[in-house]
């Protein structure tokens, strides 16, 4: 077996555990005589994979602990400046995968100013001397440089998997970096990101023998990437299972790819636009008819029905379907593409399908269990577009089994959201957004209270809420009362007093995460939670009626919460009364103590 | 999913002996019998938020300010105050409601927050790429279209973003154009015509189907006579009527168009136009 590694372990855990010595779990040496030997503890805890159930093995003794701590091999990090590199290199010998979140999740709307922080690179450090073999790294919200990418390919040779969401900081050369270097790589995700495209040659710089590749996302980036190379990775790569080409990549491209891999188990498709003539339809449909593994598919851009019907073969097996970033007309085109796909369970559409098309989505999707509809015009104030409350009633009534919604409309109403919530008891996300700020129920003129009411009251699994309309404290008292799962809530625009925060803090016990903004909730609803935040992993307020002086109570209470203050004028910072306002407050728990890398705009209290 | 913090807290903590928690104040435990509410004024809505906040601070009484527990001055009464949420919430909502009619009038207020509606920027990027076809053989203009993609995001940062985005090589410039009375919206690509009446031409085959007798090289839309005024909205959001200025101008400027039904008005049009909302 591993006797080195288990004679070292034995040796280093005697140092280890005087170190620790001072744990307040420990059941110190009377353990000894447990009847596992560590060996066969550390086995059976390796299979323990949920972060859940590992944290509560930690706890049980001071042996557990430490085999806990000896077999973990993925740690997965909330908040990156909720603890440092050096505790986690210290407490976790044996990582091979990495998931780290950075930034709040408002920054994803422009909220957090640049060179906030979140930056991979101390990190990468670190695990390049204690983690030599690093396999995996999947980053949200970081900041990651073309610097650190080549790090990354540079430092650790085992490296398989990259996956960047929603990160900044890096360019394409970065990509060509791990192109370059990364030999055993398996894995390139790379959706949505703030990336600078500088049409660099990325996907070139893949080794001729290279043929390691099994996932390979590049969606959103927005150049072009020379294509006889991309067919040749295909090509070489037999054990890809994911592939999701960019805008630039034409049908007919498309179809070259698949020819060289059925196998394909998700699909993102390039532009659907075509140059081609009918007649190469029925060859079109039948190398989507060889895809039968495909599982996951998500379309872009102009979709002309003629080309869209080619996809259909492929849709017998299909779970999951993106088309938020195409333009289906709703109604017919909808509903004879989803005629198509009687296995789907999560959905994600563009508001243009309309009203119509939610009622194809209630008529054909019997199993559905997701569905997120995206405003396709954001920033217009469009009565006569996107959808209504009706559409959300279509859905939950061919839909009984759906438990998770992302709903973006231009109204709703109270009676509306309560059928839905009658319908579909099973909630476990709820967001909502009616995109007008402040709106209230269009038919009744009366605040959208008892809808979030109804949500509450009868989705007893609900985990993650988003609100949105004209909302009182009522509201608040309404989730405070009955949402005793819910961990995650966001609010804006909401709210009448500090109460309605107040409720929330006093009344959710399981909350984890509080993102404010825009409401009038001030020093007392923020001290009221107090003795919450330590359970939580973050607290977010911009926009609030919160000042310096709640601020720097809050941060003299409770030393281990870190209270940052961000203002979009630095020199305002310095010279901030205590009655000022504290335009953007980040409050989250951290066992690392302050943080070095804080920009000037940010002031920790 | 739990992070870990949760357990390095309980064993890790590098920081010092934790000072225990003192006991506050105690009205910060009680249940706040005193405390005043805000009054929530949203015939201010027609800010950004920043100025909304401050404006908001301005209307809550001072005595939400000194409910700090550490002041040692008794938190302050206020005339309003009461204990029963029911019956301030009900104030609150005369207050709000008187706001909510406002909101009702599609003011300009919920498209100029920042990062509201809560949408990604990619996703924004990717859906203004959308009114662009991306053909695979010409990317001579594909650098312009990135750096000016950066543009947009980086203008998004503090406003809206413009729905017809274009630049000097791209070959669409999309506006939406909606007639009255007619709910449906449509789009026409402006850099497809190179004068007026090409415009109005193809918008006539839109709106009021194909004339086959049609001989006049003047369309009925832009005529005099026509029941309708073609008007455009601008950069700086005012209607104003078709065809005045220079046609280049003209799609440089031209954010969205719209077809009016003219008012029975006897002396003629101009700049009124401006003010027919």
């Amino acid at each position: 077996m591993r006797f080195d590694s288990v004679m070292d372990r034995k040796r280093s855990k005697d140092c280890v555990s005087s170190i620790e010595s001072s744990d307040s779990n420990s059941v110190s040496d009377s353990t000894r005589s447990a009847p596992f030997p560590d060996e066969v503890l550390e086995r059976v805890l390796s299979l323990v994979k949920s972060h859940k159930d590992r944290s509560s093995v930690s706890l049980v003794c001071k042996d557990w602990y430490n085999a806990e701590r000896w077999s973990r091999t993925h740690v997965f990090i909330g908040n990156c400046y909720s603890v440092s590199p050096e505790i986690v290199v210290r407490r976790f010998p044996k990582i091979r995968s990495v998931t780290i979140k950075g930034k709040p999740r408002f920054s994803d709307f422009n909220l957090v100013p640049k060179n906030w922080g979140a930056e991979i690179h101390p990190w990468l450090v670190l695990f390049a001397s204690a983690y030599p073999f690093l396999e995996e790294l999947r980053l949200k919200r970081m900041t990651v440089t073309d610097t650190s990418l080549e790090f990354i390919g540079t430092n650790f040779p085992n490296f398989k998997a990259l996956s960047l969401f929603s990160c900044d900081g890096f360019s394409t050369e970065g990509l060509a970096s791990i192109a370059k270097h990364c030999k055993n790589l398996t894995e390139l995700d790379i959706p949505e990101n703030g990336m600078e495209d500088l049409k660099g040659a990325w996907l070139s710089c893949f080794p001729e023998n290279f043929a390691s590749l099994e996932v390979l996302n590049f969606a959103s980036l927005h150049s072009d990437v020379c294509f006889n190379d991309l067919e040749k990775l295909v090509g070489r790569c037999k054990s890809l299972k994911v592939l999701k080409v960019n805008s630039h990549v034409s049908l007919d491209q498309l179809k070259r790819l698949l020819d060289l891999a059925p196998q394909l188990t998700e699909l993102g498709t390039g532009s659907l636009l075509q140059e081609s003539t009918i007649h190469q339809l029925p060859e079109l449909e039948r190398t989507f008819a060889k895809c039968t593994n495909l599982h996951t598919l998500s379309c872009l851009w102009e979709a002309s029905p003629v080309f869209l019907q080619v996809l259909y073969p492929a849709c017998w097996n299909l779970t999951f379907l993106n088309l938020s970033y195409a333009t289906v007309r709703g109604g017919e085109e909808l509903a004879k593409f989803l005629a198509h796909c009687p296995r789907l369970k999560r959905l994600w559409l563009l508001d243009s399908v309309g009203d119509v098309g939610l009622e194809a989505v209630g008529s054909h999707c019997p199993l559905l269990e997701e569905l997120r509809v995206f405003p396709a015009e954001p920033f217009e104030d469009n009565q006569f577009h996107g959808v209504t409350e009706s559409g959300f009633v279509s859905v939950s009534r061919g839909c009984p089994k759906l438990h998770y919604v992302l709903y973006f409309c231009q109204r709703m109403t109270n009676a509306a959201v309560s059928t839905v919530v009658k319908n579909c008891p099973n909630f476990t996300h709820f967001r909502l957004c009616i995109m007008n700020p402040h709106q209230p129920d269009h038919v009744t003129n009366k605040p959208m209270d008892e809808a979030f009411g109804a949500v509450v009251k009868t989705c007893k699994s609900l985990v993650r809420l988003s609100v949105s309309g004209l909302l009182t404290d009522r509201t608040f008292e309404y989730i405070g009362k009955y949402a005793k799962n819910l961990e995650t809530l966001s609010v804006a625009f909401a709210g009448s007093s500090d109460w309605g925060m107040k409720y929330v803090l006093s009344g959710c016990p399981r909350l984890r995460k509080l993102e404010i903004r825009d409401s009038p909730f001030g020093n007392a609803a923020l001290l009221s939670g107090l003795e919450k935040y330590e359970s939580m992993r973050s607290l977010w307020m911009s926009a609030c009626n919160v000042t310096m002086k709640g601020c720097k109570l809050l941060a003299s209470e409770m030393p281990r919460l870190n209270v940052e203050v961000m203002k979009e004028d630095e020199r305002e910072l310095s010279k901030s009364d205590d009655g000022d306002q504290a335009d953007k407050v980040y409050v989250y728990r951290s066992v690392a103590g302050r943080r070095s890398d804080a920009p000037p705009f940010v002031l920790t209290l | 999913m739990e992070d870990d913090t949760l357990n390095l807290l309980d064993g890790e903590s590098s920081l010092p002996a934790e000072k225990r928690l003192k006991p506050l104040a105690s009205e910060e435990s009680s249940s706040y019998p005193h405390e005043s509410k805000i009054q929530l004024g949203l015939s201010l809505c027609l800010c950004t938020d920043d100025v909304f906040i401050s404006k908001l601070e301005s209307l809550s009484s001072p005595a939400t300010v000194k409910d700090c527990p550490t002041m040692a001055e008794p938190s302050s009464t206020s005339s309003s105050s009461s204990s029963s949420s029911s019956s301030s919430s009900l104030t609150i909502k005369a207050n709000l409601f008187s706001g909510a009619k406002r909101t009702a009038d599609h003011s300009a207020f919920p498209r100029q927050v920042v990062g509201w509606p809560p949408v990604r920027n990619n996703r924004m990027n990717n859906l203004i790429n959308q009114a662009k076809p991306a053909f695979t053989q010409e990317f001579d203009s594909e650098d312009m279209r990135t750096t000016n993609m950066n543009d947009v995001v980086d203008a998004s940062n503090n406003t809206s973003v413009n729905p017809t985005v274009w630049n000097e090589q791209s070959r669409t410039l999309l506006v939406k154009v909606y007639m009255d009375g007619y709910p449906i919206g449509r789009k026409v690509n402006l850099n497809s015509h190179i004068c007026y009446d090409t415009l109005a031409g193809m918008l006539e085959d839109m709106f009021f189907g194909s004339r086959k007798s049609e001989t006049t090289t003047t369309s009925r839309l832009l005529a005099e006579s026509s029941e309708f005024v073609l008007t455009y909205e601008d950069k700086d959001g005012d209607y104003m009527k078709v065809g005045d200025i220079p046609w280049r101008m003209f799609t440089s400027s031209v954010k969205r168009l719209r077809i009016m039904r003219k008012p029975v008005v006897p002396n003629g049009f101009g700049e009124e136009y401006g003010c027919l909302e």
